[in-house]
């Protein structure tokens, strides 16, 4: 196997020492038992390989050759796991280590040394012929903003591009919320603009699950679409769209040339400088999700080349010294001012909030891999949602909401989801 | 060696599929971590796998496994949380219990002061959930990540000891599943009458079960322990805020952290004990200067700063004590820190500048001490080797004593440039029981390399050289010896009626007990 990739990690791999704080949320912040958890993966299937910690073991056997090829119980292994990083915030929260980093290589590594995953083989192959997430038709991404008379961005100029993402395209029951931000937006008198058909993917997800070559290809593209559009900003109502616009761009060394922003972060200007009123009451107590990739994954990427030393007297340095991103940085407060600008309306937090917020259970290939594990990740939020006393969880992500809505309707309960932008644009109407 | 067909088969017709592997990745998730250097010698970073792991879910299914590895004549051995290698097998042919879906608090019982846990609750978990009550308990060394079950730590200590007493002593009514598969209810559990009392009725078996220095898994498997509680004059929730890595309380009242350093060993112990008289301290814990340093750096670089500072601002004394005190009003409060700097001032002790002058700093270290989150960053931080020699439990005075003597072996290796140049006396533990007993070990750190391996594989058998050497005065109970040779030549009377236990309780010798006894 070419393990290159997982050996330049070698000093980060060695330097886990099984504290197991991958597991929980730091031990100063848990409140409660029931809470305290935060890696969906090894609280549902319990064998330490499935812990942060546990995928550092797996690497250092593969460079310790103890094991020389992926099985696929050990491929299994590597995708029960949404990438959500939450191993990675708690870790570093006492280490100078980079716990999901080694795992996203690893699963570079594996697409490199052909172990596939042949249940992803569809979701790729329908993103290489048709631009898209979702296995739908390219010719179709439109269809959820007909009627809304808005500019099409690849013939006519626009200052602000809203990016819908795959799931908000082709996902019809969520379609009221990708219009609703557009509504708020023009509302606002925001010269905004959307490309219909020619969105493509932002391949965020693709490379989550070990796909890197299709992150380069559509941060290229989208670039081109942009500096041939000549937007100014790039707005996107999908966590994961803006995670690989503001943050994996960045890190392949391929930063987008404008300015990106979540919608959450948009419509908070918006309301800041008085272009948007919410002046409806909505009498409703919710809790809102904070989105992983919108949250401790979404804080900007930092850079960092270097060399570690070994001085015999000296513990290791990194010089130049290195800022380790801890998600403390994500967005966090937008999507929350947005909704406590809303009247009557009540905000009640869960125990594991911003960047110990225990993800939404679809990321990482798991909704399209393992939907018992994705929806089982969900019932926990919802859970803890429940014991908030709210009638509603509110996100910011199409991908969120679309678990959380499946968990619900699979195991019944009468808690409501809706994305920030639907209350917004309630609010307002 | 692989397990037999139908050895696999009727150990996972015990947990079910979904929790039984014997996938070498799986496993060797389980024969790595942070130590198992020193032990499995030149060849570090992995122990013998285990044959299989299982993860039992209740008391039941632990028998069941138990029973079958006496009729197939298979070693078991199991852990909670895993911080450590002891938590490896050192034999082949072993399988492997972890805890983890043993993680339920069963009963907080607040009039009765005691709580009913199972071994993979942590110490911030039992802690988050005592706090709202008003209660707490002992939070073992390597931290509230670990678990909260008292008898699982070596030796007993940890953080607020001061306080709340030795861990192992917090034990109350067991459920062990002894090597045979019988089920044992010890103390007042055995007697139907719950779980108040460890002991009675008749002779004790806490020291069967604990050993000097914890089991290690070695004499069967602990399911469920009632620890004892005590009183809390700390908030329901901590206010914790700030960013990480550095986060701090926002206002913690009637609560106070300080370190002071003394001009001697003898003035340390003088300290020591007058604080551990004086019963006003929450945590009583031999400080040290890379401790404080560790804790209060966002990486390496600021960590390395901020120990020279530090060092600086020390001037060659004694770590001497970091101290942790609460109170339940204002005037107990006031009162409690008067004599704290009574003594201070009494030992020639000084306060360190570097948290006296720095509020914001010392708010952290409050954060930190209260839910006992620190450790692994004092010693594990970038990865580096780590060993901690002179393990020993006894007086302030001994502790001392060791501290004094590790110190001038591990100068000996600074000055060779085989180990880090910590300045020395990293001599680190927490002290119990108002100052009757502590433990200290000297800590020591080099590269994750062959030869800085080497050099703390030196420093760990030099230590016990010199322990054992009468000139020294060194005594207390043995240590948590790297290897069993270590231990043996520490106190071989000890060991061998360990041994001598284990034969009568573990007739087949299925509970695999490298950690524990030679047997």
């Amino acid at each position: 196997m070419e393990l290159t990739r997982i050996k330049s990690l070698c000093d980060y791999i060695e330097g886990c020492d099984r504290c197991g704080k991958c597991k929980f949320i730091p031990s100063e912040r848990i409140k409660s038992w029931r809470f305290s958890s935060g890696c969906p993966a090894i609280s549902r299937y319990n064998f330490h390989i499935y812990s942060g910690g546990g995928k550092q073991n797996l690497a250092l056997s593969l460079l310790d050759k103890r094991i020389d090829e992926i099985s696929d119980s050990v491929l299994e292994i590597i995708y029960r796991c949404q990438m959500c990083g939450s191993c990675d915030v708690s870790c570093k929260y006492t280490k100078d280590i980079e716990p999901l980093e080694v795992i996203q290589q690893l699963r570079i590594t594996c697409i490199e040394n052909g172990f596939l995953n042949p249940t992803l083989m569809p979701v790729i192959d329908g993103l290489r012929k048709e631009d898209n997430m979702m296995q739908a038709l390219k010719a179709d991404r439109g269809k959820w903003a007909e009627g809304l008379e808005v500019k099409d961005i690849t013939r006519e100029k626009a200052e602000v591009y809203y990016h819908a993402g795959c799931r908000y395209c082709f996902d019809e029951e969520l379609w009221s919320a990708a219009r609703s931000a557009v509504n708020l937006l023009k509302k606002a008198g925001v010269d905004v603009g959307i490309a219909g058909k020619e969105e493509a993917c932002c391949g965020g997800r693709a490379y989550e699950m070990g796909y890197e070559g299709e992150l380069t290809k559509y941060a290229e593209h989208n670039t081109e679409l942009l500096k041939v559009a000549g937007v100014k900003t790039v707005v996107t109502p999908c966590a994961d769209c803006y995670y690989a616009f503001k943050v994996l761009y960045d890190k392949i060394g391929k930063k987008l040339p404008v300015e990106v922003l979540h919608i959450t972060e948009y419509l908070a200007r918006l309301i800041n400088e008085g272009k948007l009123r919410p002046s409806r009451s909505i009498p409703m107590t919710v809790t809102y999700h904070d989105p992983c990739n919108l949250g401790r994954k979404g804080e900007p990427y930092i850079h960092w080349e270097g060399v570690r030393t070994r001085e015999p007297t000296e513990p290791t340095l990194h010089v130049p010294p290195k800022e380790f991103r801890r998600g403390t940085y994500g967005i966090y407060e937008p999507p929350r001012d947005v909704l406590r600008s809303i009247p009557g309306l009540r905000l009640a937090e869960m125990e594991r909030i911003k960047e110990y917020a225990w993800c939404c259970g679809a990321g990482g290939g798991v909704k399209d891999l393992y939907p018992e594990f994705a929806i089982w990740s969900a019932q926990e939020r919802i859970t803890e949602a429940e014991a908030t006393g709210a009638e509603a969880i509110v996100t910011a992500c199409p991908w969120c909401k679309r678990n959380f809505t499946d968990a619900i309707s699979q195991n019944g309960n009468n808690l409501k989801v809706y994305d920030v932008v639907e209350l917004l644009n309630e609010a307002t109407s | 060696m692989a397990l037999k067909k139908e050895v696999y088969q009727a150990l996972e017709d015990i947990v079910g599929p979904e929790n039984i592997s014997e996938e070498p990745a799986v496993l060797d998730s389980y024969a790595h971590s942070w130590g198992e250097e020193y032990i499995v010698g030149p060849d570090f970073r992995w122990m013998p796998r285990f044959e299989a792991v299982l993860l039992p879910g209740n008391t039941q299914e632990v028998q069941a496994i138990v029973k079958v590895c006496n009729r197939w004549r298979i070693k078991l051995k199991a852990h909670s949380v895993g911080y450590g290698p002891f938590m490896c097998s050192l034999k082949e042919g072993c399988i492997g219990l972890d805890m983890r879906r043993m993680n339920r608090i069963l009963e907080i019982n607040e009039k009765g002061m005691y709580a009913v846990i199972e071994p993979y609750v942590t110490g911030a978990q039992l802690h988050a959930e005592l706090m709202k009550r008003g209660l707490a308990t002992g939070m073992i060394g390597p931290g509230a990540n670990t678990s909260a079950f008292p008898i699982v730590p070596a030796s007993g200590e940890g953080w607020p000891e001061n306080a709340y007493a030795n861990t192992h002593r917090n034990q109350l009514g067991l459920e062990w599943v002894l090597p045979t598969g019988e089920v044992l209810r010890t103390g007042s559990l055995g007697a139907g009458a719950g779980w108040f009392c460890s002991e009675g009725p008749g002779p004790s078996v806490r020291g069967l079960a604990a050993g000097a220095g914890a089991a290690m898994g070695g004499v069967g498997v602990f399911t469920k322990a009632g620890v004892k509680l005590y009183h809390w004059p700390g908030p329901k929730l901590l206010p914790v805020a700030g960013l990480s890595p550095s986060y701090y309380l926002k206002e913690q009242p009637r609560f106070g952290f300080w370190f002071f350093t003394v001009p001697s060993y003898e003035k340390a112990a003088d300290a020591g004990n007058k604080i551990g008289q004086s019963e006003i301290a929450i945590i009583l814990q031999k400080g040290m200067g890379w401790k404080i340093a560790a804790d209060s750096g966002r990486n390496m670089d600021e960590v390395l700063a901020n120990f020279r500072e530090i060092s600086a601002q020390m001037k060659g004394r004694v770590g001497g004590w970091i101290v942790l005190i609460g109170a339940d009003t204002e005037k107990e409060f006031r009162y409690k820190q008067k004599v704290l700097m009574q003594i201070v001032k009494d030992v020639d002790g000084e306060l360190l500048p570097f948290l006296e002058d720095n509020p914001d700093v010392k708010a952290r270290f409050l954060s930190r001490w209260t839910r006992c989150s620190s450790c692994d960053r004092e010693c594990r931080r970038v990865g580096g080797g780590r060993l901690s020699a002179f393990m020993t439990q006894d007086s302030i005075d001994h502790q001392m004593n060791v501290a004094k003597v590790s110190t001038e072996l591990k100068k000996e290796l600074i000055k060779a440039r085989r180990i880090w140049d910590d300045g020395g006396d990293q001599a680190l533990g927490n002290f119990g029981e108002h100052g009757r007993v502590g433990h200290v070990e000297q800590i020591a750190m080099a590269h994750a390399t062959d030869e800085g391996f080497a050099a703390l594989r030196d420093y760990g058998q030099k230590s016990v050289k010199l322990m054992s050497d009468p000139k020294y005065k060194i005594t207390g109970y043995p240590p948590l010896g790297w290897t069993m040779a270590e231990r043996q030549l520490l106190d071989d009377a000890y060991v061998n009626w360990a041994t001598k236990i284990k034969k009568v309780i573990d007739p087949h010798n299925v509970s695999e007990s490298s950690f524990y006894t030679s047997g």
